[in-house]
């Protein structure tokens, strides 16, 4: 059994770390290409449905009316919760936050539940510009996707341990 | 160099997932290549060890690049990501000879027990062959290439990270076991693999691979409409993009198995020549034998 015990450890080692992997896409999207001044500002947030736990990313891609991209913007994320206007966060996205270079990411922690009004507050060359956007903010859940690598490498033990169990039943006798 | 392009070259996303599980897999292999060439192994030679890192290369760069970031936001990037992993990276780590190498880059008890678990009569060794049969794996590998082409699984796995991870790993596993046919690399668990059933194993799969690439650069359409939602980059629009992606599809996508068959072919050729030169001595053998017979 300390065998199958050091394969337990090998494949938890291997599934558990996925469990954990971080979003590489740009979630869900919550402002296409929309006018804020003389910019046209896109919006993602990630993950898509928000809890008090989680980490709030909100990544921003900033273009000029021709459609090029603004690198060189002063990008403000700021959060009031609509039925506590002092209840209030802030941060400023910088491209170092970005996976993507092109586009400015913040994170954010929004502890309260209820609706949240996102403000995007762009300064740059082409002077100011501001988009805003809703998000609803719930209670932590237990989402499905945390538990599925974990899961599969759990079944991917058990396969293991049943086949190593039936190969020590059908061995013959005294073979080694 | 324009500002998007600076960008793209400098978004590389350190994943520490993928890290993980590229320096394990290259830490096994070393070992076991390392252990194995003190034994004087030949199957442990070094253009063997550089097609194996070359191969995890492959799967860096598709992964933790710009290829890995940008994917989200134009067609033809993913496609180039999806070529990396299972056209350039699989076939160079299945020349590798990764089970054997690797198994011998295991702790010694946990070798003996997967040998156990392997030899010819294990029930485990049995299922493997059964699941793996090239038909098996081919029809596999082509649903599942063309399921995940599907307009919606496709902005599923690119909106959902967690079914994008899930779609990748399909991807890469079904590519192993393809190429694992077509290479004839260890472990040689089937029965034995002729030229010619490879050379038509691999031109099935050069064949549905062709079909979808034209399929999705003729579309007169845009199928993926996710990508006329995102910024566009290089001035490149959603349509634009997606023929270029299919194009990469079609031509470079399916140069790799041109080119297996016609190694495979040339292989062949080689095999028949030898075969018949083999034929040609024996007889001008049994011919002198007679001779003698009749001389003496």
């Amino acid at each position: 059994m300390k065998r199958f015990g050091l394969w337990l450890v090998l494949l938890g080692a291997t599934f558990i770390p996925m469990a954990r992997t971080d979003a590489h896409g740009l979630g869900n999207q919550k402002l296409e290409q929309v006018e804020a001044g003389p910019y046209l500002v896109s919006a993602w947030t990630d993950p898509k449905d928000v809890s008090v736990e989680d980490e709030l990313h909100i990544t921003v891609s900033v273009q000029d009316q021709e459609k090029d991209f603004i690198l060189d913007a002063d990008v403000q994320i700021n959060a009031v919760l609509a039925s506590d206007s002092s209840t209030t966060k802030s941060q400023q996205a910088t491209h170092d936050n970005a996976a993507q270079k092109l586009f400015y990411e913040a994170p954010l922690r929004l502890d309260k539940t209820g609706r949240w009004q996102i403000t995007i507050v762009i300064d740059g060359e082409l002077g100011q510009g501001t988009a805003s956007f809703e998000l609803d903010v719930v209670e932590a859940s237990n989402k499905w996707t945390r538990w599925l690598w974990p899961a599969l490498g759990i079944t991917a033990v058990v396969i293991i341990l049943a086949f190593g169990m039936m190969y020590r039943k059908n061995k013959p006798q005294g073979s080694k | 160099m324009d500002a998007t392009t600076e960008a793209f070259l400098r978004s590389w996303e350190w994943r520490w997932d993928v890290i993980f599980v590229l320096l394990t897999c290259v830490s096994i292999y070393v070992t076991g290549w390392v252990r194995l060439r003190r034994r004087g192994a030949k199957i442990a030679n070094g253009w063997r060890l550089a097609s194996y890192l070359v191969g995890m290369g492959f799967i860096a760069l598709a992964l933790l690049s710009g290829i890995g970031t940008f994917e989200s936001l134009l067609f033809f990037i993913h496609m180039i990501q999806h070529i990396l992993m299972m056209m350039y990276a699989a076939p160079l780590i299945m020349l590798a000879a990764p089970m054997p190498i690797g198994m011998w880059g295991l702790p010694r008890p946990l070798r003996l027990q997967l040998a156990k678990f392997l030899n010819q009569k294990s029930p485990l060794r049995q299922l493997i062959v059964t699941i793996t049969k090239p038909g098996i794996i081919w029809m596999f590998y082509t649903l599942n290439l063309w399921m995940w082409h599907d307009a919606e699984m496709y902005e599923r796995a690119t909106t959902h990270s967690t079914i994008h991870n899930i779609q990748h790993l399909l991807f890469f596993g079904t590519a192993l076991a393809i190429w694992w046919h077509t290479t004839d690399a260890a472990p040689k668990f089937h029965k034995h693999r002729t030229y010619g059933k490879r050379i038509m194993f691999a031109a099935a799969t050069y064949f549905q691979n062709l079909l979808l690439g034209i399929y999705i650069t003729m579309s007169p359409e845009l199928i993926y409409t996710y990508y006329a939602t995102v910024p566009r980059m290089w001035g490149i629009e959603a349509h634009r993009d997606q023929v270029i992606g299919g194009l990469i599809m079609w031509i470079p996508g399916g140069m790799m198995y041109g080119y297996t068959i016609l190694i495979l072919i040339s292989r062949l050729m080689d095999y028949s020549e030898k075969q018949a030169q083999i034929k040609a001595k024996r007889a001008k053998l049994q011919r002198q034998q007679a001779k003698g017979i009749a001389a003496s």
